[in-house]
C-alpha cells in the first residue's frame, strides 16, 4: 500500500513536471541578476507585507526611523503617490510592498512599532508620512499616538498595546537594520531594493518592471534600437554586417564605471578596432538627480567629445556623485571647464529647460520600447544581451558565436 | 594466508588509529569533514603521499555549509559517516517534493541505515512560501522536519505550487498528522526569532557555497555537487563509490581494450594505451585539451608510444546531443575536429546550449546531419556510457584508465607520465601502491 502510494505520488509529480504549464518560461525576470541581499529580502511571516504573498514581484522598503536625512524626506511625497498609483497592481497580485524600518535602539524599534502594528497598507503610508513631516531627526513616532488610527481600523487597543511590546518583533527589526548596513546598503545606501537591487519608488518606473518581469519584451519590435540618436555616444563606424551592441548606461552607476574600466575599454581595443562591432552607448538617467543632471550634461557636450568627456564623468564620479540628492552641476561644470569646454555654454544648455524635458523624453522613449529596469543594459543587435556587467570572456564568446553563426549561414 | 591478511589488517588498523602521519589519514577515506592545514602541507611536503595517489576528485568539503547545524537542518546518520550527503532545496519545488517523497527513505535505507552515510537536508529560502516551509520544519522538530514535506505532498503533490494560503492550509494539515496543532505552527510562523534565523542560515549556506540564483534540488556527495534531481543517479554511485573504491579493474579487462567503436588517435597496438572517458563539451576544461591537443601528447601519438581513445560520457541535460553530434563525425576526422572544438571554444563555450554550433562543426567535419537524429547513434552512446558507469564506476567526465587502472581527475602531461610509470611500476611488481582514492 505504501508503495502504491508513494508511486501515486511521484507518478503526480513526474506529470506535473511535463505539463507545459510547468515548464520554465524566459521571461524577462530570468534575466535579471539577484543579488545575495536577496536572501535578507525575501518576505517571513512576521513581515509588513502590503499585498500578497503570490505577487509577482516584491519591493522591499526600509523605512528609516533611525536617522531620515532631509533628502531622504523629500522622496517621501513621491513614494506617497506611488503608493495610491499602485493600489490596483497590488491589489492584483502584481506588485508587494514589504515593510521593514531601521531601527537600532529598543526605544526606536518600540517606536517603530507604532506603524508595524497597523494593518500593512497603513503601516507603509503612516510611516512614510512620520518622515515626511518630522522636523526633527531625533524626534521618534509614538505608539499611543496611533491607538485611535488602529481602533478605527479594528484593532483592539489591547492588542495593539501587546503588539507594540512585542520585544521579540524589536530584535526581529534591530537584526535586519544590523543586517541592512552590514551587508545590503553598501555604498549606495538606497530604500528601495527588487531582488537585491537598489530600484526607485515611482509608480511609472514600478509598471514597466512589473510588465518587464511578466513578459519577454519583443526588442525586434522596438525600433529605438535600430535608430541612432543624437545623444547616442557611436563608438566604431556603424555598418549593416557589423554586429550593433547598444548599451544603456547610467552616468552615475558605479557598476557602469566598473565595466568600462574592466571590460570595455578591451572589448573596444579588440573587437571595435577590428571592425567587427560597433557601439551605440545611450547615457540613460534614472530619477536621481546626480543621473539626471548628468545625462543632462552630457546631452549638452558636443558629439565629438561626448566619449572622451563621459570617461571622464566616470573617472571623476566619487567627486561629484557624493549623495542621491545632491546637485552636481557646479562640479560637472568644473569638469567641462578642465577639458576645454565652453561652461558657459554648458551652463546655458543644462539650465534651458528644454535640455530637461528632451532628457526625460528620451528616457521615456527607452522605458516605453524597452521596460529598461536596471542598467547597465546591453543589447546586441535587436536581442537583449545582458543587464549588469558581462565579463569581456562573455562578450567575446557572443561576438565570436555570432560571427560564426553568419559564416555558417552564409556558407 | 589468512593469518597474514589478518596481520596486515591489524597492522593498518593501528596505523590508522595510533599514527598521526598524514598519508595514513587519507588511507582511511573520508576520516575528517575538514583537512587540517599542517596536513595540507604535510601532502604538499611528501612527494610519496602525491604520487601514490592516481587519483583525485573535486571534493571540497572544508566548507561552512557542510558543517552539520542544530537549526534548519534536517539530518539522519552518524556524523562521522564516510559519506556526507548534503541536499540543498527550495522546499516547494516539484523536484524537492518528488525527493523527498520518493527518494529520501530509499536513501536512508540503503546508505544511513548501514552507517555509509549521513544524509542531510537544508532548505534553500528564496520565497516566501519556501521561507513558511522551512519555519513550518523547524516548529515540527529537526526528527521530523522532513515527515512534514512528505505528508505535504501526500496531502497536495503539488502544493508547493499553490498559492500562499493553499501552502499555508496543507502545511497546517501536515502537521496536524504528526499532531501538531495549527495553534502551535502558527505560533512559530508569529516567532519572529525563528524567522529570522531562518534567513540568517540561508544567507550564510547561499554565501559559503555560491550559488545563491539555483534553485533546484542541490545534492552533494562529500563536497561534490550534483545539480539537480536527474543526477540523482550519479549521486548514487558517487555514494557507492566512496566507500567502495576500486582502482584496479584489470589489465586484461575486456572493456579496456580497443573496441571497434572506439575512436583511436596513434598506433592501436602502441605499448600505451590511455582510455579517456569525455565529454565533447567538456573536454576543453583539461590541461590536455585546453586549445587542441597538447602537443607533447601529439608528440607521443605521432612516434607511435601512446594511443590515445576517447570515449564518449555524457550526463543528463546539455551535454548529450552534443555528444551525438561528435559522434557523427567520421573517425578518421574526429579528432581534427576536437581540436577544432578546443582551439575555438570561445565561439561555443559560453551559449545556453551550444548544440547547434556544435552541430554546424561537425558538419564541416563531415558529419552528416540524418545521424544527428539516428537512434542507433543514440543507443550506440547510451551503451558505452551504460557500460563505463555500471563496469568501470565512471561518474565523472576526465576518467582515464590505463591497464585497468583508473585515474579521475585533470592530468596534465607531466602527471599523465607519472601516472603511467607508476602503473608499470606496479603491474611489473613494484611497490604496492598506497592511497589510490578515487
Amino acid at each position: 500500500m505504501k508503495y502504491i502510494q508513494i508511486s501515486l505520488i511521484s507518478l503526480a509529480l513526474v506529470a506535473a513536471g511535463a505539463i507545459p504549464g510547468f515548464a520554465q518560461k524566459r521571461k524577462g525576470i530570468d534575466f535579471l541578476p539577484t543579488s545575495i541581499r536577496h536572501g535578507a529580502q525575501v518576505p517571513y511571516p512576521v513581515d509588513v507585507l502590503y499585498g500578497s504573498t503570490d505577487s509577482d514581484l516584491v519591493l522591499v522598503h526600509y523605512s528609516d526611523i533611525e536617522k531620515c536625512t532631509e533628502a531622504c524626506k523629500d522622496n517621501m511625497e513621491e513614494r506617497l503617490e506611488a503608493l495610491s498609483a499602485l493600489r490596483q497592481d497590488i491589489q492584483r497580485s502584481r506588485l508587494a510592498i514589504l515593510w521593514r524600518p531601521l531601527v537600532a535602539t529598543d526605544e526606536q524599534a518600540r517606536a517603530a512599532m507604532s506603524f508595524a502594528c497597523l494593518p500593512p497598507e497603513h503601516a507603509l503610508s503612516e510611516s512614510m508620512k512620520f518622515l515626511r513631516d518630522r522636523t526633527d531627526r531625533t524626534d521618534l513616532p509614538v505608539p499611543e499616538r496611533y491607538m485611535d488610527k488602529a481602533e478605527s481600523l479594528g484593532i483592539s487597543r489591547e492588542a495593539f498595546a501587546r503588539c507594540v511590546e512585542n520585544k521579540d518583533m524589536w530584535d526581529f527589526y534591530k537584526r535586519h537594520t544590523n543586517n541592512y548596513k552590514r551587508r545590503i546598503a553598501g555604498l549606495r545606501p538606497s530604500y528601495d531594493w527588487i531582488k537585491g537591487r537598489a530600484v526607485k519608488f515611482n509608480a511609472d518606473y514600478l509598471r514597466g518592471f512589473i510588465n518587464f518581469i511578466k513578459s519577454s519584451v519583443d526588442y525586434k519590435r522596438a525600433p529605438v534600437l535600430r535608430k541612432i540618436l543624437p545623444s547616442d555616444i557611436v563608438v566604431g563606424k556603424p555598418a549593416p554586417d557589423k554586429i550593433r551592441m547598444t548599451m544603456y548606461f547610467a552616468p552615475d552607476g558605479q557598476a557602469e564605471r566598473d565595466y568600462i574600466n574592466k571590460n570595455l575599454q578591451k572589448f573596444i581595443q579588440v573587437f571595435v578596432a577590428s571592425g567587427d562591432v560597433y557601439l551605440v552607448i545611450r547615457p540613460f538617467s534614472w530619477y536621481r538627480l546626480p543621473s539626471i543632471r548628468a545625462t543632462e550634461f552630457l546631452s549638452c557636450v558636443p558629439a565629438d567629445y561626448k566619449l572622451h568627456i563621459m570617461e571622464q564623468i566616470y573617472i571623476s564620479l566619487d567627486k561629484w556623485n557624493t549623495a542621491n540628492f545632491a546637485d552636481p552641476q557646479a562640479t560637472l561644470l568644473q569638469l567641462a571647464a578642465f577639458n576645454g569646454l565652453n561652461e558657459r555654454k554648458i551652463k546655458g544648455c543644462l539650465n534651458s529647460p528644454s535640455t530637461a524635458r528632451k532628457v526625460a523624453a528620451e528616457r521615456k522613449l527607452h522605458q516605453d520600447q524597452l521596460s529598461l529596469v536596471l542598467t547597465p543594459t546591453i543589447f546586441m543587435n535587436d536581442e537583449l544581451f545582458a543587464i549588469g556587467s558581462p565579463g569581456f570572456g562573455d562578450m567575446m564568446s557572443a561576438v565570436r558565436s555570432w560571427k560564426a553563426k553568419q559564416t555558417m549561414d552564409r556558407r | 594466508m589468512q593469518s597474514r591478511l589478518y596481520t596486515l589488517f591489524m597492522f593498518l588498523f593501528a596505523l590508522n588509529t595510533l599514527c598521526s602521519e598524514p598519508v595514513y589519514a587519507q588511507n582511511e577515506g573520508r576520516k575528517r569533514d575538514i583537512p587540517v592545514d599542517a596536513e595540507v602541507d604535510a601532502r604538499a611536503e611528501d612527494p610519496n603521499a602525491r604520487r601514490n595517489e592516481f587519483t583525485y576528485t573535486n571534493r571540497n568539503t572544508a566548507n561552512f555549509a557542510f558543517i552539520p547545524r542544530a537549526v534548519s537542518e534536517y539530518a539522519v546518520g552518524e556524523i562521522k559517516a564516510p559519506v556526507q550527503i548534503n541536499v540543498f532545496a527550495d522546499p516547494t519545488s516539484l523536484d524537492t517534493n518528488t525527493f523527498m517523497s520518493v527518494h529520501w527513505n530509499a536513501l536512508i535505507d540503503e546508505y544511513v541505515t548501514p552507517g555509509k552515510a549521513r544524509l542531510a537536508f537544508r532548505p534553500l529560502i528564496i520565497h516566501a512560501k519556501a521561507a513558511l516551509a522551512a519555519i513550518a520544519m523547524e516548529c515540527v522538530g529537526p526528527s521530523a522536519g522532513v515527515k512534514l514535506l512528505q505528508n505535504a505532498t501526500q496531502i497536495d503533490p503539488l502544493w508547493g505550487t499553490r498559492s500562499y494560503e493553499r501552502t499555508v492550509d496543507v502545511l497546517n494539515q501536515a502537521a496536524q498528522k504528526m499532531a501538531v496543532t495549527v495553534e502551535e505552527l502558527d505560533a512559530c510562523y508569529r516567532d519572529s526569532k525563528l524567522n529570522y534565523e531562518i534567513g540568517y542560515w540561508f544567507k550564510r549556506d547561499s554565501r559559503a557555497l555560491d550559488f545563491f540564483e539555483h534553485n533546484e534540488t542541490n545534492i552533494f556527495v562529500n563536497g561534490s555537487l550534483w545539480p539537480g534531481l536527474k543526477f540523482l543517479e550519479f549521486a548514487k554511485r558517487h555514494i557507492e563509490r566512496e566507500f567502495a573504491r576500486k582502482g584496479n579493474y584489470g589489465e586484461d579487462n575486456p572493456i579496456l581494450k580497443i573496441q571497434p567503436t572506439d575512436r583511436v588517435a596513434g598506433n592501436p597496438k602502441a605499448p600505451v594505451v590511455l582510455f579517456d572517458y569525455a565529454n565533447i563539451i567538456r573536454i576543453h576544461n583539461r590541461p590536455l585539451f585546453s586549445s587542441g591537443m597538447d602537443s607533447r601528447l601529439r608528440q607521443a601519438i605521432s612516434s607511435g608510444q601512446l594511443a590515445y581513445v576517447y570515449r564518449p560520457f555524457y550526463f543528463p541535460g546539455i551535454t548529450h546531443k552534443p555528444e551525438i553530434a561528435a559522434r557523427c563525425v567520421p573517425p578518421a576526422r574526429f579528432f581534427e575536429f576536437l581540436d577544432y572544438m578546443t582551439i575555438n571554444k570561445d565561439f561555443w563555450m559560453s551559449l545556453d546550449d551550444p548544440t547547434e554550433m556544435l552541430e554546424s562543426i561537425a558538419k564541416y567535419h563531415g558529419a552528416d546531419e540524418k545521424c544527428f537524429k539516428d537512434p542507433k547513434v543514440e543507443s550506440e552512446l547510451k551503451d558505452i556510457r551504460d557500460t563505463a558507469l555500471n563496469k568501470l564506476d565512471v561518474i565523472r567526465v576526465s576518467t582515464y584508465f590505463y591497464r585497468g587502472e583508473a585515474y579521475m581527475g585533470n592530468l596534465t602531461f607531466e602527471a599523465l607520465s607519472q601516472f603511467i610509470e607508476d602503473v608499470n611500476r606496479w603491474r611489473s611488481g613494484g611497490e604496492p601502491k598506497q592511497g589510490n582514492k578515487q
